[in-house]
């Protein structure tokens, strides 16, 4: 991608990433590529962050845009408006998504005249932008958090503690999707972050296939005993034919309610997308050359 | 991730809480830091008690007091609570005048301790993908 805007566009190295001025220089705005960027927040905070700092006057937002790009990961884009010593400015932000850190591209201008296409510039980069992180690798996925229960993070995955925790120790823990091919080293990762079942000795076991709107699977449910009190332990595992999504809700007996929330959440999940193809074939080169008069 | 506590003001009462940090090996010690914090120049502080609590839904808790000295004259009295969630700590404390002061508060300071959780999404914290991909309200 960025070589194709190269003939016409000055591309700029920085210690972070790179910038891109258009023909006609930096008078005419330029768009900035800040590349694995840390720490990864909440993209309310990460929008919120950049804004602050754009010490823009009478600034306005468009509501955040989710995007994918052409790699299955997930994007999002907003165009914010304002005033900068007295100019009308316009800035579109994205913010392309890994598992741990961000690139953000950052595009403005202070040619009314050259605004729209500089929302579709932005766009289209934060499309295009490859992260190289690769499709199959552990993954988080959506789904719809359990109501009232308090998300602890582990690293790509979250243990979701009940309302009444610890006094209720029951959690329902979402594992990273994992690729269907496994390796050694990922059977030695998942005995070392995620079935760690010291202590729980499993009496007797059952399992029920689950079918959810995207995905298909089973539940297996353990009854057993943890420092000699009774535990439910239940499995769910399902798949895309791509992925697996696993998640467990461990409770004491009188914690089987749960299994409900459980239910509720491996319902909701929705699975990682899959990779497209660029919208058309060759966008920056239209969008980037048009730039010149 | 933060503390998080319902309290309500209290006159006279300066009352703080803030981020989590990776729980401590010697939990007596960082109670007496925590107690310690932002000392005037050239004051020590005296710890006076310890005592071991659960927070309403079970977190466990130190409740430590003590008295801020300089030249011999107690200048602060102070009660901090130090939690630990999990892996984690987080720690408020209350700088009262004097200790009678504290003393009136400590009911609805204890009150308010109690009520000490984890707000592990606090500050942007990214708890799963969906904070990553639907802004929060």
């Amino acid at each position: 991608m960025l070589p194709a805007v190269l003939p016409s566009w000055r591309l700029e190295r920085f210690v972070d990433g790179v910038g891109l001025v258009p023909p006609g220089g930096r008078t005419q705005g330029g768009i900035r590529i800040r590349d694995r960027q840390r720490p990864l927040k909440s993209i309310t905070y990460l929008f919120r962050d950049a804004a602050s700092a754009l010490a823009l006057d009478g600034l306005d937002a468009t509501p955040l845009e989710p995007l994918l790009t052409v790699e299955g990961e997930y994007a999002a884009c907003s165009t914010l408006t304002g005033t900068l010593e007295g100019h009308r400015t316009e800035r579109t932000l994205a913010f392309v998504l890994g598992d741990d850190h961000y690139t953000r591209i950052d595009g403005v201008t202070l040619v009314p005249e050259r605004f729209g296409q500089m929302r579709a510039l932005v766009r289209e980069l934060a499309h295009l932008y490859s992260l190289g992180l690769g499709l199959l690798r552990r993954r988080r996925y959506l789904y719809e958090p359990p109501r009232g229960w308090s998300g602890y993070p582990r690293a790509l995955t979250t243990e979701w503690l009940a309302p009444g925790y610890p006094a209720d120790d029951s959690t329902l823990t979402v594992f990273p999707a994992r690729p269907m091919i496994e390796t050694g080293a990922d059977t030695l990762d998942v005995m070392l972050h995620e079935l760690g079942w010291t202590g729980f000795a499993p009496v007797d076991a059952a399992t029920q296939p689950v079918t959810t709107p995207h995905l298909t699977g089973h539940v297996r449910s353990y009854r057993g005993l943890r420092d000699g009190r009774p535990r439910h332990v239940h499995l769910a595992i399902l798949e895309d034919g791509r992925f697996s999504y696993m998640s467990r809700l461990d409770a004491p007996a009188d914690g089987i309610t749960h299994v409900a929330v459980l239910r509720d959440l491996i319902a909701s999940i929705i699975p990682l997308p899959i990779p497209q193809p660029p919208e058309r074939s060759a966008p920056t080169n239209d969008a980037f050359a048009n730039w010149s008069d | 991730m933060r503390l998080a506590l319902t309290a309500p003001a209290i006159a006279d009462v300066a009352l703080v809480w803030g981020p989590l940090r990776p729980g401590p090996d010697d939990t007596a010690r960082w109670a007496t830091e925590v107690l310690a914090a932002e000392l005037p120049a050239g004051a020590r502080v005296d710890v006076h008690g310890f005592e071991a609590r659960t927070t309403t839904t079970g977190w466990p808790y130190d409740v430590v007091v003590g008295v801020v000295v300089v030249d011999e004259r107690v200048v602060q009295a102070r009660l901090a609570a130090c939690y630990r969630f999990l892996e984690y700590a987080g720690a408020a404390l209350a700088i009262a005048p004097t200790v009678d002061v504290l003393d009136a508060a400590r009911p609805v300071l204890l009150a308010a301790f109690a009520t000490g959780r984890p707000d592990w999404g606090a500050d942007g914290t990214v708890v799963c993908l969906r904070d990553l991909v639907v802004p929060r309200s």
